[in-house]
């Protein structure tokens, strides 16, 4: 579109510009004249015969005069006079400018002192001509500024054929090289390279179809691009010249304009949400059959119906997706159908060209639909494509404040959690505590509260009763303390702490700790559980057993950890009613550790307590009794 | 010469009876006793006695300011923190400030004065779970110092022999037992022990400016 319009200012700007000597001719002399076995003949000589007429000259069949005698093909010669006008160079190389001339072979002639000279006969050209504008030099001869030039421009026709003369520019070549370029452009080169484009985006459509089969859009575009460049092929290729050649070249410039119509209105068919597959269908078949019985000497009048198969394959579809853009149709959609109107137009005003129904001067112009018609895609697709990254983009930023929602909620129940969880701990702790003290400093201060309110000399007893108190609060903090589930460091804070009573009982302790691995359930709730056990065996040794040693060792047992109290006392029969009682208790703990707990003892030669704690909870060794 | 013991402690049945075992024992005495931070502070620059004995729970400070000033300005002075328990929580932050070792307050006057004698001979035995947790925070330091992100002098992680030290310490050994499991005389074993609590406390304090600065509150 902005090639177009630059095109446009600039062949304006030309057109201002480039008339200081050149003249345009819209007046001529007119003769026809038949030609016989003769293809070539100068044109008659002025004054006889020749009749005015207004350029650009169209001429159809019915309108023609007729021509004497009656002949298959005929010369029409238009006659032209030009004036040298002052100021221009005597020698200055002139040239003529004709932008179009139907159909035949165009040839010039300029008349000298010794008559007619043929300057050109564009036969070689003959069959590009239609579509190719034509700059004449004459040959190098000086005029003097007054001195009128004459010259003959002919075009030949067959008997039945349109033919037509736009009109014609004669001054000096310099100025009419311009104009000639600038048509050249517009009619050759700007659709020739469009179309070259086109055919690279066609290319590489296919390729992405060929990767994304289900998006038929890329097909639909590659088999319109490949279209598109068969009906310029004109553009790049000389005519074939044998006849039968020729035939089929002139049917495939005209069938692949179906070829290229169909993609392109299933393509824009893509653009709405609503599918008309049976009126695809139909509209390829059309096609397809219009292709067929258009072929070349199949049928006598096949080149009748080439402008009706234009007309019905470019309307039908045309209309239809009219009706889908008005009645609901997306904005894409609407400005897909206007290019689409543009096109027809453009189509409609090509023929009445071709046909000679209007001035030859104008352009082809469908080259310039077909990038109207692309521009318009690239703009549906770019606004689907914008829309859709749009949306994507409102999807992320809705599925971001879905997260972020979740993740306040998530951080809500999780803060709750913890409360439940702090709450619980509370509990638990609070119920360690209440169990602790019940057992272990509320009675040795109950007992101590007795031994008050006796009023007797219990001095002593209460200060052990004190002491007591003390090293089971000591006990407490021992299982506190951070002892990374190490057995062997819980076991240290039980010498720690009772260490100078086996010193002061007299007891000499062997302490043996080996290499073990941690224990993962020792929490504090069962560290304290294995240090009263101990502590109560402890005890046991040294109120009971009359010992000289105790020897307290642990090590790695298989799958749990065992720990031994062992003295070289009297021993104890585990029946005797006092020892059992502590037993019994002993015997709790374990049970509620999970763990075994063993005794060996004979008399006189000493006890062994063995306590085995399981490594993983769950397997619990068996709790066994041996005498 | 006798040995020279401040007591700071602002429990009376405490101070008494400590003061007393002291005192009754034939080679030591007591040149102060004090129960605040204040009076501490000014009794141990005035008195520069040879064994500190504090509470960490004054009524006008944290004890452990004092253990800093007397670890600061009389290296030869060693510190007892008197506590109740000997928990990890207080001894450990104790002897990052400079104490070697805990009294407990029930202890009996010839405890109390054994742990002492004890204290000057090479120090007071290291607990268990103190020792645990000096390791677990070696093992901190040397990863530090493995990254190059430490402050702290080279030499100052744990040799391999100290390091058998505390974990024997951890498992609960007297330094006695220790003594022939390392075929070293007792007295190394207390030079390895003194080692280690210095080490502990240039790492409490080499973090303290490390955190410092990380916080911007020192610059370098």
């Amino acid at each position: 579109m902005v090639l177009l319009s630059l095109v446009l200012l600039l062949s304006s700007a030309i057109a201002q510009a480039g008339d200081a000597y050149a003249r345009r001719f819209d007046q001529a002399e007119y003769q026809a004249l038949a030609l016989g076995a003769a293809r070539v003949g100068p044109p008659p000589l002025p004054g006889s015969g020749w009749q005015a007429v207004a350029l650009p000259d169209m001429q159809r069949p019915s309108r023609k005069p007729a021509v004497q005698p009656e002949s298959e093909r005929a010369m029409h010669w238009y006659l032209l006079h030009w004036t040298m006008p002052a100021g221009l160079a005597v020698d200055a190389p002139l040239a003529v400018y004709v932008p179009r001339a139907f159909s035949g072979p165009v040839q010039l002639w300029r008349l000298d002192t010794q008559g007619w000279g043929q300057v050109l006969d564009n036969g070689v050209w003959s069959l590009e001509q239609w579509n190719m504008p034509l700059l004449m030099s004459l040959p190098a001869r000086a005029l003097a500024p007054g001195e009128t030039l004459t010259l003959a421009l002919g075009v030949a026709a067959d008997r039945g054929d349109d033919y037509s003369m736009s009109s014609v520019w004669v001054g000096p070549e310099a100025e009419l090289r311009d104009r000639h370029a600038l048509r050249w452009a517009l009619q050759r080169t700007v659709p020739a390279a469009s179309g070259l484009a086109m055919l690279v985006l066609g290319l590489l459509s296919f390729v992405v179809w060929l990767g994304r089969r289900h998006e038929r859009g890329y097909l639909y575009f590659a088999c319109a691009a490949i279209g598109w460049t068969l009906r310029n092929l004109h553009l790049f290729m000389i005519h074939p010249s044998g006849d039968l050649a020729l035939s089929w070249f002139c049917w495939l410039s005209v069938a692949s304009i179906w070829w290229l119509m169909l993609p392109t209105y299933l393509f824009a068919f893509r653009f709405d949400a609503r599918r008309m597959p049976r009126f695809e269908r139909c509209l390829a078949g059309f096609v397809g059959a219009g292709t067929v019985i258009t072929m070349p000497d199949l049928l006598p009048v096949s080149r009748a119906l080439y402008e009706p198969i234009n007309l019905v394959a470019a309307l039908a579809p045309t209309a239809v997706l009219t009706l889908l853009a008005v009645r609901g149709g997306s904005r894409e959609l609407r400005l897909i159908v206007a290019a689409l109107w543009a096109c027809l137009a453009f189509g409609v005003h090509d023929a009445l060209l071709t046909y000679v129904r209007i001035s030859p001067e104008t352009i082809y112009l469908l080259p310039y639909g077909g990038l109207l018609l692309v521009g318009s895609f690239l703009y549906a697709a770019l606004r689907r494509f914008t829309g859709a990254v749009l949306q994507a983009e409102s999807a992320g930023r809705v599925l971001t404040a879905r997260l972020a929602e979740r993740e306040r909620e998530l951080a809500v129940q999780h803060e709750q959690l913890r409360a439940v969880e702090r709450e619980q701990a509370l509990l638990l702790a609070r119920q360690r505590l209440m169990r602790d003290m019940h057992d272990g400093v509320g009675s040795t201060l109950i007992a101590m509260l007795r031994l008050a309110e006796s009023g007797g000399d219990g001095h002593a007893a209460m200060a052990d009763l004190l002491r007591s108190a003390i090293e089971d609060l000591r006990l407490t903090i021992d299982s506190l303390e951070p002892l990374e589930h190490d057995l062997a460091t819980l076991l240290a804070t039980l010498r720690t702490r009772v260490g100078h009573r086996l010193e002061g009982a007299g007891l000499k302790l062997e302490w043996h700790m080996a290499d073990m691995p941690p224990l993962p359930w020792l929490e504090p709730a069962q560290a304290l559980q294995v240090l009263r056990l101990i502590q109560e065996a402890m005890t046991n040794v040294i109120k009971h057993a009359r010992a000289r040693t105790l020897r307290l060792s642990a090590h790695q047992a298989g799958d749990a950890l065992e720990v031994c109290i062992e003295d070289d006392g009297c021993g104890f029969d585990a029946r005797v009613a006092g020892a059992g009682q502590g037993l019994a208790s002993m015997r709790q703990r374990a049970q509620a550790l999970g763990a075994a707990l063993l005794w060996n003892s004979t008399p006189e030669r000493g006890t062994r307590v063995s306590l085995r704690l399981p490594l993983w909870r769950g397997s619990v060794p068996r709790t066994g009794h041996a005498s | 010469m006798k040995l020279r013991v401040l007591i700071v402690d602002d429990d009376p049945s405490v101070l008494q009876p400590f003061a007393a075992a002291v005192e009754a024992a034939g080679d030591m005495q007591v040149v102060g006793q004090a129960a605040t931070l204040a009076a501490g502070l000014h009794l141990l620059r005035n008195t520069r006695p040879d064994v500190l004995l504090v509470d960490l729970g004054l009524p006008d400070g944290d004890g452990t300011t004092l253990i800093a000033e007397a670890a600061r300005s009389l290296p030869d002075c060693e510190t007892m923190v008197v506590t109740v328990f000997g928990d990890e929580a207080h001894v450990l932050a104790a002897i990052e400030a400079g104490a070697t070792g805990y009294l407990l307050k029930d202890a009996s006057p010839a405890e109390i004065v054994e742990q002492l004698r004890v204290l000057k001979a090479g120090g007071s035995p290291i607990s268990a779970v103190i020792a645990r947790q000096m390791l677990r925070r070696s093992a901190a330091w040397s990863q530090a110092q493995r990254s190059a992100t430490s402050v702290a002098d080279g030499d100052a992680t744990l040799s391999p022999r100290e390091r058998e030290v505390l974990q024997l310490c951890a498992k609960g050994y007297s330094y006695e037992e220790i003594a022939p499991m390392l075929a070293v005389s007792r007295h190394t074993v207390t030079t390895f022990v003194k080692r280690i609590y210095r080490k502990l406390q240039v790492h409490s304090r080499t973090e303290a400016v490390y955190e410092a600065r990380r916080m911007g509150l020192l610059r370098d």
